[in-house]
């Protein structure tokens, strides 16, 4: 390879890090809440997203179409990972770790709570809840993340809110 | 059952609970994992890149072996035994089965072009129709092409490879005359009346797949099988015993 080469693919890799950088300061901090809302499994997260960070890099297209593209095919990742890896707890009986306490016990208190509510909900449904209220996507794009049909998001967010309002009201009146 | 809904700006509230902070080092992981992700795959394409090389140059190798003999027919290789046998139906020509048999050992050898030694087992058929390919047909010098191309038989057992019960219609040893057109004597004979017959042949082939000795032998497939042709072969001499009552010299 000629040095002009070499010198071309240190570049070309230094711009895609510095385009995957971008990306993840973007996003880093609602994917590891769709990530811990997923596994519901704080212990688990770290893994699971290196994992899918992995994936994305080396699978990094030159260009996206619109920034609802990018963010729906970096979620959509991350959300495949966190399913492979629920269904690999499921294939060994990995029973969720307790969360740990943490300093400051109110927060922990509250966190474990929304946690327990949403294990109560299917991965699917735990997925449209926590793209379009947290994340803030619009339907289409979670649709697009997610692999399904607007009118299945519509519907697993519906299931989904109306059983976390029971259960973190329910909660609510017990406390 | 009486239940305390929550509104929807609060369970937005409530989501944002969930853990957004990566502990210290994530990203250097992350970034550790990469590097090395990158690494294996390269070490994987550079190991698959020479396998697949490996792999042509080996298809282009037989493949050239392949072609370079007798007309990329060659399907056994190496010093080792062949041994086929067939029940075949021989149809008629003009109204009668016919067999046929040529052997020749090498001829004109020393000529530009000798006439390799060979064996030729196939039927008749009448004038104008065009012969179905070889039951059996193997050609000194050249590795041997697979028998029975035309799928005119099925397998059977093999039958004895002995004379008795046969005539030596003659022995062929090679010759230096022949070639450039000029055939020296061979066998080339016709058996007639046999409509379904046995064959069976051994070829001895060398470690480049090519026949260097081999026995043939055509028994008729009805009542107790009687013989009809033997023949041993070499690319230097040819031995043959027919049936004289169904075989004559074409």
């Amino acid at each position: 390879m000629a040095p002009t080469e070499i010198v071309s693919t240190r570049s070309a890799r230094r711009l895609k890090r510095d385009r995957f950088e971008g990306l993840l300061r973007a996003h880093a901090s609602r994917l590891r809440r769709l990530c811990h809302g997923m596994l519901t499994d704080r212990t688990r997260v770290d893994d699971v997203l290196q994992e899918a960070f992995i994936k994305a890099f080396r699978k990094l297209p030159p260009s996206f179409e619109s920034p609802a593209h990018e963010s729906a095919w970096l979620y959509k990742i991350v959300y495949r990972c966190c399913l492979d890896e629920l269904r690999r707890a499921r294939r060994h009986r990995t029973a969720p770790l307790e969360e740990p306490v943490d300093d400051a016990m109110e927060r922990a208190r509250s966190s474990l709570s929304i946690i327990r509510a949403l294990r109560e909900l299917t991965p699917e449904a735990r997925a449209a809840v926590l793209l379009v209220d947290l994340v803030g996507f619009d339907y289409r794009t979670a649709a697009a993340a997610l692999g399904v049909p607007e009118g299945t998001v519509a519907s697993r967010l519906s299931n989904g809110r109306a059983r976390l309002h029971e259960l973190l009201g329910e909660e609510r009146r017990d406390q | 059952m009486n239940v305390i809904l929550l509104r929807d700006e609060q369970l937005r509230a409530r989501l944002l609970e969930l853990d957004g902070e990566a502990p210290d080092g994530f990203y250097e992981d992350v970034w550790d994992g990469i590097e090395v992700h990158g690494r294996t795959v390269a070490r994987r394409r550079t190991l698959a890149a020479t396998l697949v090389l490996a792999a042509a140059v080996a298809a282009l190798t037989s493949a050239a072996v392949h072609a370079l003999t007798h007309e990329g027919k060659r399907i056994f290789a190496g010093p080792r035994t062949v041994q086929r046998s067939y029940a075949c139906t021989i149809p008629s020509a003009n109204g009668v089965p016919v067999l046929t048999v040529d052997a020749a050992p090498l001829a004109g050898y020393a000529s530009p072009k000798p006439v390799p030694a060979h064996v030729i087992v196939n039927v008749g058929a009448p004038i104008g129709v065009t012969l179905p390919p070889p039951i059996v047909d193997w050609t000194g010098g050249y590795a041997i092409p697979p028998f029975d191309t035309g799928r005119q038989c099925t397998h059977a057992a093999a039958v004895a490879y002995t004379p008795r019960g046969l005539t030596l219609e003659g022995v062929y040893p090679h010759t230096r005359t022949g070639g450039n057109g000029v055939y020296a004597p061979s066998l080339q004979v016709r058996c007639l009346y046999a409509a379904h017959v046995l064959i069976s042949a051994r070829v001895q082939l060398d470690k480049r797949g090519r026949a260097v000795s081999a026995k043939l032998a055509i028994r008729s497939a009805r009542g107790k099988k009687p013989p009809i042709a033997y023949v041993e072969w070499s690319p230097a001499l040819v031995r043959a015993y027919t049936d004289p009552s169904s075989c004559f010299d074409s």
